[in-house]
């Protein structure tokens, strides 16, 4: 699902990192060997927390880079309604509703009008950069949240 | 500073591992040596507190919530131990040959002894000696009194697989959960990494959330975020300020998403909640924890797993302590395999001795040492001078709670396990056959547990227990 939105693949020497087993993320996540583990983890664990963070850590900085890169070929993934020069102060609709399409595409499931999340997101996205004084940084933070809110690691 | 002396470190563990090296003189030199590098620890931990730009991720939360960023704090669970027993499991896959150290049988033509094997003595535990492997002398003579041996147990089979299984699970039933795991899943205070597989052999059965794998490894990678550095595709870590702040903003969103679910739905939502508090706690821990320690061995694992054991964080662990033990085309390298074993046993004793524990004044109170093998091998030496399978094994027991300086459990003189008395672990006409499930109900009686509730109607096997 990851992949399908993304457009990542969280790979490592040629194999898929959660479809086998080699670095024990599948089983770190939930999912099983056959040899020692033969019964699928039924509620969410440590390990699935830290699989699913750094998966969308990867999947999210894999995005905005490409989406920020401007030699890309073809449509922008996810960010469409933004630059990497845009900032908040000048162009805060542009980031609300930016985050509204992020939470439509990644959960399948659109904000309501009143939500909160758009504008708590600009506020993370303001305080990763003020620390990072970097937007790709900062859109990182901001994809990453939506890609570990509940609705998708409880697909 | 501190790039200076993690360097230190790791000087120091390539330090330890030459001194491994050296002679039983070398002994108090090594008791130091790790002294010193707890103390280094510790200097380096308080550093790190007094280093605000490594604030522990709970710390950064309760900062954020205090300032009004997050509307509502994380539960603040205390990660204490409520005094319970921890276990360390080392398990030698392959199966080793228990008249090396466990099963001195001299004078018998039903056994065929390794050539420079003595009898040896510490106490009341009389164990095989030998010229190549001088640790396990070194080792009994200080740690004997802690030390229970177990002989004679039923691993029910000659397959690696299924004696694995029976030794840690007491069963064939693949849904059966093994010993750390039943006992870390059902401990009283709730624990970061419950479980931590360092390496070696694991049966979740239905407690997959129990279990944290690849300790040294992969969860390590995870915690520090090497993991993406690693990809195909790499990306770099989100510097702690920012990773913190979306741990901040992921944990309130899911905490607010909670009160939306019903019934199942919410039971699993209240356990991403807990995994995710969890995560941080982990994250905010790793380096007090120690699990960037270096190297991947069995003395190197072990001192991690005590780490975690230590702060509270963990309850059980599993190490594989490596080696080749299934010696069917020549048993020589037993003796070489016990030497390194014992060597690491032995300074792993020193540390648990030496070290506070979370509830008891030394780890060596508070955390059960567990070394099994799947199997045994035969009495006698085959065509190639190597050992086959055998079915009877033997198991090491050590620490907190075990009644030491014993050997209980028993086999003829052709290594063929004998009815005991399961109250003093002694020969016994009308006693009764030790088998792996035995031994398990005792570990899970010494872990708080009702054996009875998992292995219906089984014998504990009290003999081991203080």
């Amino acid at each position: 699902m990851v992949a399908q939105k993304t457009g990542y693949r969280w790979w490592f020497n040629g194999l898929a990192g959660l479809e086998e087993n080699a670095r024990g993320l599948a089983v770190l996540a939930g999912g099983i060997d056959s040899k020692t583990v033969f019964v699928r983890a039924k509620s969410p664990s440590l390990g699935l927390a830290l699989v699913q963070e750094r998966l969308a850590q990867a999947a999210a900085y894999a995005v905005v880079t490409h989406d920020f890169d401007p030699d890309r070929e073809g449509d922008a993934r996810l960010l469409k309604h933004v630059t990497a020069f845009d900032r908040p102060e000048t162009r805060n609709d542009a980031f609300k509703e930016q985050i509204q399409a992020l939470y439509r595409t990644l959960t399948g499931v659109p904000l309501p009008a009143d939500a909160a999340e758009p504008a708590e997101l600009v506020t993370l996205w303001s305080n990763v950069y003020s620390v990072s004084a970097s937007t790709t940084t900062a859109w990182t933070a901001v994809i990453s949240a939506v890609l570990r809110d509940p609705r998708v690691v409880m697909y | 500073m501190k790039d200076i002396r993690m360097k230190d470190l790791r000087m120091k563990d390539i330090r330890m591992k030459d001194l491994r090296m050296k002679d039983h003189w070398m002994k108090d030199l090594r008791m130091k040596d790790l002294r010193m590098k707890d103390h280094w620890m510790k200097d380096l931990r308080m550093k790190d507190h007094w280093m605000k730009p490594f604030l522990s991720r709970r710390q950064f939360l309760k900062g954020l919530a205090a300032a009004g960023v997050l509307s509502a704090l994380p539960p603040t669970r205390a990660y204490t131990s409520s005094g319970e027993k921890k276990f360390l499991f080392l398990f030698a896959s392959g199966g080793w040959d228990t008249t090396y150290v466990f099963e001195p049988k001299f004078g018998t033509d039903g056994v065929d002894m390794d050539l420079e094997a003595s009898l040896g003595q510490a106490g009341n535990i009389r164990y095989t000696a030998g010229g190549r492997w001088p640790a396990v002398s070194r080792y009994f003579d200080r740690w004997a009194s802690r030390t229970c041996l177990v002989n004679g147990v039923n691993s029910h089979s000659v397959g690696h697989d299924s004696c694995t299984q029976f030794m840690l699970t007491g069963t064939s039933a693949s849904s059966t959960a093994d010993w750390p795991t039943l006992i870390a899943a059902n401990a009283k205070t709730e624990y970061a990494l419950p479980h931590v597989v360092f390496s070696g052999p694991n049966y979740a059965g239905t407690s997959g959330s129990t279990v944290v794998r690849g300790g040294g490894g992969t969860l390590l990678d995870l915690v520090d975020a090497d993991i993406n550095g690693q990809a195909d595709q790499p990306a770099p870590k989100l510097a702690i300020p920012s990773d913190q702040m979306v741990d901040a903003f992921v944990y309130e969103r899911t905490r607010r998403f909670a009160p939306h679910r019903m019934g199942q739905g919410r039971a699993q939502v209240d356990a991403l909640l807990s995994a995710l508090d969890q995560a941080s706690e982990i994250e905010g821990r790793s380096f007090e924890a120690n699990l960037s320690r270096q190297g991947g061995g069995l003395l190197e694992r072990a001192l991690s797993a005590l780490d975690v054991m230590r702060l509270g964080l963990a309850r059980c662990a599993m190490i594989g302590v490596g080696y080749s033990w299934d010696t069917h085309g020549g048993n020589t390298p037993q003796g070489d395999n016990f030497e390194g074993v014992f060597t690491d046993l032995d300074e792993l004793l020193s540390y648990m001795a030496t070290t506070p524990g979370q509830t008891a004044p030394y780890l060596i109170d508070e955390v059960v040492v567990v070394m099994m093998s799947e199997m045994g091998r035969t009495p006698l030496l085959n065509g190639m001078n190597g050992k086959d399978h055998w079915p009877y094994t033997s198991v090491l027991l050590a620490g907190g709670g075990i009644k030491g300086n014993q050997v209980v459990g028993a086999t003829d003189d052709r290594l063929i396990a004998v009815p005991v008395d399961f109250r003093t672990g002694q020969p016994s006409s009308g006693g009764s056959m030790l088998a792996s499930e035995h031994l398990g109900a005792a570990l899970l009686k010494l872990g708080g547990l009702d054996p009875n509730q998992y292995l219906n109607g089984v014998e504990v096997f009290d003999a081991v227990l203080r």
